[in-house]
């Protein structure tokens, strides 16, 4: 399975790979935002979960076809 | 505390699959949940976020995985028992659902909100004129999309419409089996010629299919 699995990371597929690696995946949920060392929680029960609103910086996002 | 990476099969060992020596494999009756002890919460940096794909990536390599969502932090063992208990059996299914797949996205143009520019002697666009243009176009894009899962329907077990993430852009994503990433790839290619564009990305991990989609 390896070799044909490693996409070229041109600006398009970063895009993707990081919006999949924080919004995609096994969500386990959450409901209460919370703060801890400046980073945006949400808290669930014992369970933290980084809050899907929180957002990283891309690289730039003009269009390649 | 420790940040869940992902979740195999309960057989699935990562110490041939990634050169992260941290990451834990935490056995179940029937999955195993990659996990890394954290002293702190991780950082909320592109350069973590890529770090975090890379290893997860090269697990996939090797086992059908589940992945989870950057920045998912249990306190501890217990914790992850719970959460487990909770989700073994779904977990199981996506995974025989996952298993030899790989996820590629589609990017495809959406409708323009923008007028074209007039020409000189054009009149305005008028309130009416706007509407009959903004509903051919949804229409437009519409049958784009259907017709898109049309030629992914031969290779596609399930898809899923992303959210936007670029402005003027829409996503569609398919679950394809690992040898026909391509051939569904030049298909989707092939097909966007009929149109203006179309911009595939992949193979991925399952990302989008970690719940159940529309076939």
């Amino acid at each position: 399975m390896t070799g044909t699995r490693s996409p070229a990371l041109d600006e398009t597929s970063l895009i993707d790979l990081v919006d999949r690696l924080i919004e995609g995946g096994v969500v386990v949920g959450g409901d209460l935002v919370l703060s801890l060392a400046g980073v945006d929680l949400v808290y669930v029960g014992l369970r933290l979960v980084i809050a899907p609103a929180h957002k990283v910086e891309l690289p730039g996002t003009g269009r390649t076809r | 505390m420790m940040m869940l990476y992902a979740v195999a099969a309960a057989d699935a060992d990562h110490a041939a699959a990634t050169d992260d020596t941290s990451l834990q494999a935490h056995r179940y009756d029937d999955v195993t949940v990659f996990a890394e002890p954290l002293t702190d919460t991780p950082e909320r940096s592109t350069r973590e976020v890529l770090a975090f794909g890379r290893v997860l990536q090269q697990l996939w390599s090797h086992h059908p995985v589940l992945p989870v969502r950057f920045g998912t932090i249990v306190s501890d063992e217990t914790e992850l028992a719970q959460l487990v208990a909770e989700r073994e059996s779904a977990w199981t299914e996506r995974l025989t659902a996952v298993a030899g797949r790989s996820e590629i996205i589609v990017h495809l143009p959406l409708p323009s909100d923008a007028a074209p520019d007039p020409e000189p002697d054009e009149p305005v666009e008028s309130g009416a004129a706007y509407l009959r243009r903004r509903a051919a176009e949804v229409r437009r894009h519409d049958l784009e999309t259907a017709e898109l899962k049309a030629v992914l329907a031969p290779y596609a077990s399930e898809t899923a419409v992303l959210p936007q993430v670029r402005t003027g852009e829409a996503r569609l994503s398919a679950l394809v089996p690992d040898e026909l990433v391509e051939t569904a790839r030049a298909a989707v290619e092939k097909w966007a010629t009929n149109w203006s564009w179309a911009t595939v990305t992949g193979p991925w991990p399952p990302f989008s299919f970690c719940q159940e989609t529309e076939a």
